[in-house]
């Protein structure tokens, strides 16, 4: 993992939130599936973002029944977090029917905002008075105070900023509206503005502003000019792709910004991904806010996400527009780490075994890492492993399996095992 | 009668062109991906030449409007407001809420490229009293006929050329060139490249400037055979892009669709029986962009269909 050499905006321009006026911004993060929504809100995040199984982008992580948000928006209510659901496509004529009854049925379940960018749901959603809130969606790519307002006036609670935003442009937008601010802060990075991006539409008939991204600017391409010499070197493509976005060193700079909402993205990531980047965020903005005039980032937390990492991150546009080194290039695809050896399920105190579920190979001898909710950490080895009928196994081989292990700490439901590098 | 709309590729086609009904004019500063710059003056002159000729002027205000350019898209519209214009084609909302205090509200025209893809759309923003909305390239032919025959407010769609498919902030090609340590950024920069993909044949044209970069279909859309499914639908007007076009090429282009819209007029059946022959007048223009049907009969798949791949 390499952190790009960072430029810092000139804050001494911004127009920023006097020290003492800080208000403590949402931590807001990705659930694909219920797992994850309840990881995520364990491991401090104050609100998600789920996709149903209509109207959402995000085709493969969208598979929330209304039962399944049901069950999400309980597990969130009962924690004291939100759920919000993306209803985020451009819709095409077919797609306009049973809005009302699915908006409705969200509304009833408890969900708390919806996230969307078609001017048909956002109206649907207006006219129907409904308790849930409205976000716009950086869809509609929105990248001034004007726009914002535009839909604050319509009845919008919320605006995700478009993520060519300077932390700058951030800062000025905040002070000419009243609206919810909510900006990336961390996860894959489209690198045309969002919403206005057919390449998938145009080359694989797939489309993209409904759900069937195919990530055609991350694939290779030569390049020519009009008398068709190639100007690609033999051994170079030419991509179009940018690095994930990554804003640990800029999290101060967005609080003082006076930013409500902090978003985290990738539904499609692992638990341990989740958990990781979720629980880092959660104690990065929790210093800062304790002494905001002495805080500093320090390299602890870029450390601690590299542990479930494995991407080029980037600080996108939030120090200007991006140069070459926010961009991907000869990279063929990112490898998942193999650290993530298992999540436990529970715990008995009295004979201190732990019922894990494994999610990567492991053998006996194994130093682990059990990774907890407020970045709580104990280190041990593994000595050995049991089947769930107390056989002993010379490995942990099979994705899933629920295994026993003894541990000299006590440990929680969903605290996760990780191989120490 | 459907109107044809053409972005020219240089003064002096607009002089040659009487062919069409409108024309886009703009600054490439205000302006996306226009195939020629004019500025307030030289806009100023060629007013009165197209007024004399019974043509209408739209200006192009469609760039993507971060907050330190408010101000001057602002003040360009305080500008253009005293001019005889039909229209001003805008992309970002920011400029709807501007253009109220100048009055200019009935002349927009809004072109988001990709984001007006069905009748509620057209509905919400007929309820903001604009002119005309531009539908997206993206959407099928029987989506543009039920969209226009709910006929909502004055609609426009691609009639022919260039589609473009991505717009990036970034200077892709600079950084690229930068990247490769190359020091020559003049060889890219406002340059007509085209990328290759690495398991494709189609050539799409990349564009960088000051808006970042842009990347375009390897065909142009072509709709010279379905003039009637517009017309009958009370589509309003059809674009034809002048961009990667020469004057010659663009101004026979316009030529055939003006033909071809005139015969509907003159009897329908008279343009039905000729649709080989305006598709062979088209495929005859010398340096002719090669052509094709876009989406009209290709459906995109939505991702909860069935054989998407993406479930």
């Amino acid at each position: 993992m390499m952190v790009s050499c960072l430029r810092k905006p000139s804050i001494k321009e911004m127009k920023t939130v006097a020290p003492n006026n800080l208000k403590k911004p949402e931590l807001l993060a990705p659930a694909g599936d219920l797992e994850k929504l309840k990881v995520a809100i364990l491991y401090g995040a104050d609100a998600v973002f789920i996709g149903g199984k209509e109207f959402s982008l995000r085709a493969r992580a969208s598979n929330f029944t209304l039962d399944d948000i049901r069950e999400g928006v309980e597990f969130a209510h009962e924690h004291g977090a939100k759920v919000y659901v993306t209803t985020n496509i451009i819709a095409h004529n077919e797609n306009l029917r049973g809005l009302d009854e699915y908006l409705t049925a969200l509304d009833s379940i408890g969900v708390d905002a919806i996230i969307c960018a078609d001017p048909f749901i956002i109206s649907t959603a207006k006219n129907l008075n409904l308790n849930m809130e409205i976000h716009i969606s950086t869809q509609q790519s929105i990248t001034n105070s004007e726009a914002v307002n535009f839909w604050y006036d319509f009845g919008a609670h919320r605006v995700v900023l478009a993520r060519e935003l300077s932390i700058d442009e951030i800062a000025k937008i905040r002070q000419k509206t009243k609206a919810d601010l909510e900006v990336f802060i961390h996860g894959g990075m489209c690198v045309s503005y969002s919403g206005r991006c057919t390449l998938s539409n145009n080359m694989t008939d797939r489309d993209a502003n409904r759900g069937g991204c195919a990530h055609s600017c991350r694939w290779n391409y030569w390049l020519y000019n009009k008398n068709n010499q190639l100007l690609t070197p033999e051994n170079s493509f030419f991509n179009l792709g940018s690095k994930d976005l990554m804003a640990v060193k800029y999290i101060p700079d967005l609080l003082r910004a006076g930013v409500n909402s902090l978003k985290i993205e990738g539904r499609m990531k692992t638990i341990h991904y989740i958990a990781t980047v979720v629980s880092v965020y959660r104690k990065l903005i929790d210093d800062f806010m304790e002494d905001p005039e002495h805080f500093q980032v320090t390299n602890f937390y870029v450390e601690e996400i590299a542990k479930a990492e494995s991407r080029l991150t980037s600080t996108g546009a939030l120090a200007g527009k991006p140069t070459y080194q926010e961009q991907l290039y000869n990279v063929r695809s990112d490898t998942p780490t193999q650290e993530f050896l298992a999540m436990v399920l529970d715990y008995d105190e009295n004979t201190q075994i732990a019922t894990i579920e494994q999610r990567n190979h492991f053998k006996p001898g194994v130093e682990i890492e059990v990774y907890g909710p407020k970045m709580r950490k104990n280190y041990t080895i593994i000595d050995a492993i049991y089947d769930e009928s107390f056989n002993l196994l010379d490995a942990a081989r099979h994705p899933r399996q629920i295994l026993k292990i003894k541990l000299p700490f006590k440990v929680e439901p969903y605290d996760l095992i990780r191989k120490v590098r | 009668m459907l109107e044809i709309v053409v972005s020219p590729t240089s003064k002096q086609f607009i002089d040659r062109c009487e062919y069409c009904d409108a024309f886009i004019l703009g600054e490439q500063h205000f302006g996306l991906r226009l195939a020629a710059n004019f500025t307030l003056t030289e806009i100023k002159e060629i007013i009165p030449i197209v007024k004399k000729r019974k043509q209408k002027v739209y200006i192009a205000l469609n760039r993507i409007i971060h907050e330190d350019h408010l101000s001057e898209v602002d003040e360009y519209l305080s500008e253009i407001r005293s001019l005889d214009i039909d229209g001003i084609i805008f992309g970002d909302l920011a400029v709807l809420r501007l253009a109220r205090k100048y009055n200019l509200v009935e002349k927009l025209i809004y072109n988001p490229e990709t984001l007006i893809t069905n009748y509620e759309t057209v509905r919400f923003f007929s309820n903001y009293g604009i002119k005309r909305v531009c539908l997206a390239k993206e959407i099928t032919l029987d989506d543009i006929k039920l969209i226009g025959s709910k006929h909502r407010l004055e609609i426009e769609v691609l009639g022919h050329g260039v589609m473009n498919m991505f717009h990036s902030y970034r200077d892709l090609l600079t950084n690229y060139y930068r990247f490769l340590k190359h020091a020559n950024l003049e060889e890219v920069r406002n340059q007509e490249l085209y990328l290759i993909e690495e398991h494709r044949t189609d050539k799409y044209p990349i564009l960088e400037d000051e808006h970042g970069t842009h990347v375009f279909s390897g065909y142009d859309l072509c709709t010279v055979n379905y003039l009637d499914d517009f017309i009958e639908n009370n589509i309003t007007a059809i674009r034809i892009d002048g961009l990667f076009k020469d004057d010659d090429t663009l101004l026979e282009i316009v030529k055939v669709y003006q033909k071809a819209i005139k015969d509907y007029y003159d009897a329908p059946s008279l343009y039905k029986s000729n649709k080989e022959h305006y598709l062979n007048l088209l495929k005859n223009i010398p340096r002719i962009r090669p052509f094709n049907d876009g989406f009209l009969f290709k459906k995109t798949i939505y991702k909860g269909d069935e054989n998407s791949g993406s479930k």
